[in-house]
């Protein structure tokens, strides 16, 4: 007997190949299913890939040293501008510490700082180091330091982005060096001019007739401008690089102060016939530096008699006694007063309001900045208030002798 | 008597002006140039007070008041530091070394020192 079927398997019965055709083509689709979803997993890893490489690649070749370490501080990535700053390569760097290579030079208790930030507190650390590179030399850096996170807040990496500042602090310490050595060269000639047309006019032949006198007031006032601008200088150069003035105190009469400035000014005071008002009682002791704090009142008093109109008003008293050990003192004039829409740029650098610039051209504009940072390092502060065409009252805090 | 100062300072015509006011103020004045000739001046003189400069050849005014302070002499002396360095560093050296002013020389008027130096030897 013949087979019933040509496709028949011997020993197979049809239904039961037909069953396994099924089985097969289910499982090619489910091969054809599983290819295409891995197709399409290859296309998203490429994709992954080239922007990780994109990523690599934008780290690799930024400009800032960055490093990249474990939660232990140990070391596994360093970009090529950490290679080429720090004279180490990746492989060199890897798997060590930055203590092992190019830090560790600074005082413990700054680490200390810096772990206790980016560890414990889990916040972005912001600093400067000196460190040593591969061939001994030193350099400054100034470091950004976060901690990447994972999603349950645990740290992951370190990620550290420095810039080489070497550079920029020897220009600035050089910048400083100069304003230094420029202003006492610049005092002894200044020195010369103060104390010799001080000699002459005080006129003791009487040899020189009045127009001769005043000539060589002129003389004094410009020598006395730019002496001032010397100390400006100087000053600005010192709160800039951040250190702080130094203050001496000493008791001493406010009143002693104030007088020394009155009689500084006293030409102008007198040309302008103004009438100057000084209520400080003559028994109130501070305690501060006398050669900043008369700085500070000679810019108020000095300011006062030019802003103050002829024949107008200069008050200075105490205004106030806060309780806590410090003393107010006011200076009032009755001058032009600054626009309404300055008022919040009086105490900035080089700031001159408006109207001061038309009545008086000369004039930096550092006096009163200077003079509110002084106050400040004593532990006072420096306010004002004041209404345009009426005047200023310029405060300031002090502390009093201490009993 | 006259009281006896002794301005030790490298700059001749700052001395000039300066010892003509000390000798109006009828004061006996000695000049010496640098901190050398002013710490022989100062012991051979034993003046009541001593103006001193800081920038001076030879031996500088800080180095003088160190070398003064440390002659039995010269321990107490009364010492002004009239300078134009105004440097924190250098202010507090002097003030340490118990110079009892530092006066930048440019911010004063010669009458203004003298009243200060007149005040120290009063007091």
């Amino acid at each position: 007997m013949p087979p019933k079927s040509t496709t028949a398997v011997p020993g197979i019965s049809a239904d039961e190949l037909d069953k396994t055709k099924d089985v097969y083509r289910s499982l090619q689709e489910k091969l054809e299913y599983l290819f295409d979803s891995l197709a399409r997993e290859k296309i998203n890893l490429e994709l992954q890939m080239i922007e990780a490489k994109k990523f690599r690649l934008a780290v690799d070749s930024a400009s800032d040293n960055i490093v990249i370490t474990d939660p232990m501080g140990t070391i596994f990535y360093i970009n090529k501008a950490t290679e080429k700053n720090t004279g180490y390569t990746f492989n060199e760097a890897v798997g060590k510490n930055p203590g092992e290579l190019w830090g560790g030079h600074m005082d413990q208790n700054y680490y200390a700082a810096m772990w206790g930030k980016i560890k414990t507190k889990k916040e972005v650390f912001i600093g400067q180091f000196e460190n040593t590179r591969k061939n001994g030399e030193k350099y400054i850096v100034a470091v950004d330091i976060s901690s990447v996170l994972d999603e349950y807040g645990e740290i992951l990496f370190f990620v550290s982005i420095e810039r080489d500042i070497t550079r920029e602090m020897m220009i600035e310490r050089m910048k400083d060096e100069f304003v230094g050595l420029a202003s006492h060269q610049l005092r002894t000639p200044l020195t010369g001019i103060r104390w010799f047309s001080e000699l002459l006019l005080r006129n003791k032949y009487q040899n020189l007739n009045q127009e001769q006198l005043d000539f060589l007031e002129q003389i004094k006032v410009s020598n006395q401008r730019m002496i001032k601008l010397v100390n400006e200088l100087l000053d600005i150069s010192h709160i800039e690089t951040g250190q702080k003035f130094e203050i001496k105190k000493a008791d001493f009469k406010v009143n002693d102060v104030i007088n020394e400035v009155l009689t500084e000014n006293i030409s102008l005071i007198k040309t302008k016939s103004l009438n100057v008002v000084n209520e400080i009682p003559d028994n109130l002791l501070i305690f501060a530096d006398y050669v900043k704090i008369r700085q500070v009142l000679s810019n108020l008093i000095s300011n006062a008699s030019k802003y103050t109109s002829a024949g107008k008003n200069i008050n200075i008293k105490v205004a106030a006694d806060d309780g806590h050990g410090f003393t107010v003192i006011s200076v009032a004039d009755e001058g032009m007063g600054i626009p309404t829409a300055q008022k919040s740029h009086l105490f900035e650098k080089f700031f001159r309001a408006d109207n001061a610039r038309v009545q008086e051209s000369n004039g930096t504009g550092l006096g009163l900045y200077i003079a509110r940072e002084l106050i400040r390092a004593h532990g006072g502060e420096m306010w004002f208030e004041s209404e345009e065409n009426k005047g200023t009252v310029f405060f300031f805090s002090i502390p009093l002798k201490i009993n | 008597m006259r009281k006896k100062i002794l301005i030790v300072e490298d700059d001749v015509l700052l001395v000039k002006a300066i010892s003509y006011e000390f000798e109006q103020e009828n004061f006996e004045v000695f000049t010496a140039g640098n901190g050398e000739d002013g710490l022989k001046m100062a012991e051979q003189h034993l003046p009541d007070l001593i103006l001193a400069d800081i920038n001076m050849p030879k031996m500088d005014g800080l180095a003088m008041l160190k070398a003064l302070r440390a002659t039995e002499w010269g321990k107490n002396m009364l010492v002004i530091m009239l300078t134009n360095y105004s440097d924190e560093q250098r202010v507090l050296e002097a003030l340490s070394q118990k110079a009892f002013y530092y006066l930048v020389k440019s911010d004063w008027d010669l009458s203004q020192i003298v009243a200060k130096v007149k005040e120290k030897l009063v007091n």
